[in-house]
């Protein structure tokens, strides 16, 4: 008995999983872009025309202590230098 | 400081179990010698940046305490399900708050908020029950989700402070926000109002201000060149005792 033909040729197989390859690429990357937007409108900018919502810092540190001592809160701590190889306004 | 780690929507979000404290390193004696021991450092001094997260006694310190945030936990996400854990060990009493978040003095503030590219809240008053009564009227509207972390606070108490400040009339009100400049040793008024204002429509002035305002962004190479060109200089309140930053401040002077 005669077999069949193959309907695709080894080449047009080839042609067909490089597509294939090229369109999971093209979703991976387009996923990528969509998660690095959203990434970005993520932080702290739920009010994009004006300031964003931030921390409310204590800049006085008996001032924290107290506050945390009474409200039974617990602390986060940060200190940073406000100027830069002494150049103010840069942390 | 990773201002994106910290501006991360779910951290802001769990800080509000927190009492947030943010200091100026090297601008206080006394705080210097509270955060000195916190980090263990290679220098063995205390050097420009400090993270730590305390009970609320402030006696010890929770988990590891380290240089920033982001040297000890990989994304924001790692360091907020740490703060849930740590939040429901001290539930604390809820909203709590009895103090302004302001800072020490008009020099320090207006180059914090430079730092933080937001505007100041400057509370003038030359008597101390007018300046307490302006200050309790910011607390109670400071932490409402409307203006919270939008601003930073300072009272004073000589309206003579502020004559670096463009467009400040002393008569024109005794709440001043200020847009601090590029290197926070000057800045422009973008809004005053009298300081017997109720606190509805403070909180409605300022909210309508922080949709008018956008936070500034800088660029770190060409803030620190630009201000050795122009010769901007931060005097600290004690000596810097961090060697990156010496070695960066004797690299600067060579330069000149």
């Amino acid at each position: 008995m005669k077999s069949k033909a193959v309907p695709f040729s080894f080449k047009s197989l080839l042609t067909l999983t490089g597509g294939l390859v090229v369109a999971w690429c093209c979703v991976q990357l387009l996923g990528h872009s969509q998660a690095q937007t959203n990434h970005n409108r993520g932080a702290g900018s739920d009010n994009p025309g004006g300031l964003p919502t931030g921390i409310v810092w204590y800049g006085i540190l008996t001032d924290g202590l107290e506050v945390a001592k009474e409200s039974g809160r617990p602390i986060f701590l940060l200190s940073a230098a406000p100027q830069c190889a002494g150049i103010p306004g840069m942390w | 400081m990773d201002e994106s780690f910290l501006s991360d929507k779910r951290l802001v979000e769990a800080s509000r179990d927190f009492v947030c404290i943010r200091l100026a390193t090297y601008e206080s004696k006394e705080e210097a010698e509270f955060l000195q021991p916190l980090v263990r450092t290679r220098s063995g001094d205390l050097e420009n940046t400090v993270f730590a997260l305390m009970d609320p006694d402030a006696t010890r310190t929770i988990g590891r305490t380290g240089r920033s945030p982001q040297q000890i936990y990989r994304h924001p996400g790692q360091l907020v399900d740490t703060m849930k854990k740590i939040a429901a060990a001290y539930p604390g009493k809820g909203d709590y708050v009895n103090r302004l978040p302001q800072m020490s003095d008009f020099r320090l503030a207006l180059n914090v908020a430079s730092c933080d590219g937001l505007p100041l809240v400057v509370a003038v008053g030359e008597q101390a029950d007018r300046r307490n009564a302006m200050i309790k009227t910011l607390t109670t509207i400071a932490f409402g989700e409307a203006l919270a972390g939008k601003f930073h606070y300072v009272a004073v108490a000589q309206p003579a402070e502020l004559k670096s400040i463009d467009g400040f009339d002393e008569q024109a009100g005794a709440y001043v926000v200020v847009a601090p400049d590029r290197y926070g040793t000057s800045g422009s008024v973008v809004l005053q109002i009298q300081g017997d204002v109720t606190a509805e429509k403070l909180e409605q002035r300022l909210t309508e201000t922080s949709l008018q305002q956008a936070k500034a962004v800088k660029h770190h190479h060409q803030h620190v060149r630009e201000g050795v060109q122009t010769g901007h200089r931060w005097k600290t309140a004690i000596p810097v005792t961090d060697p990156g930053s010496i070695g960066a401040m004797k690299r600067m002077q060579r330069r000149q």
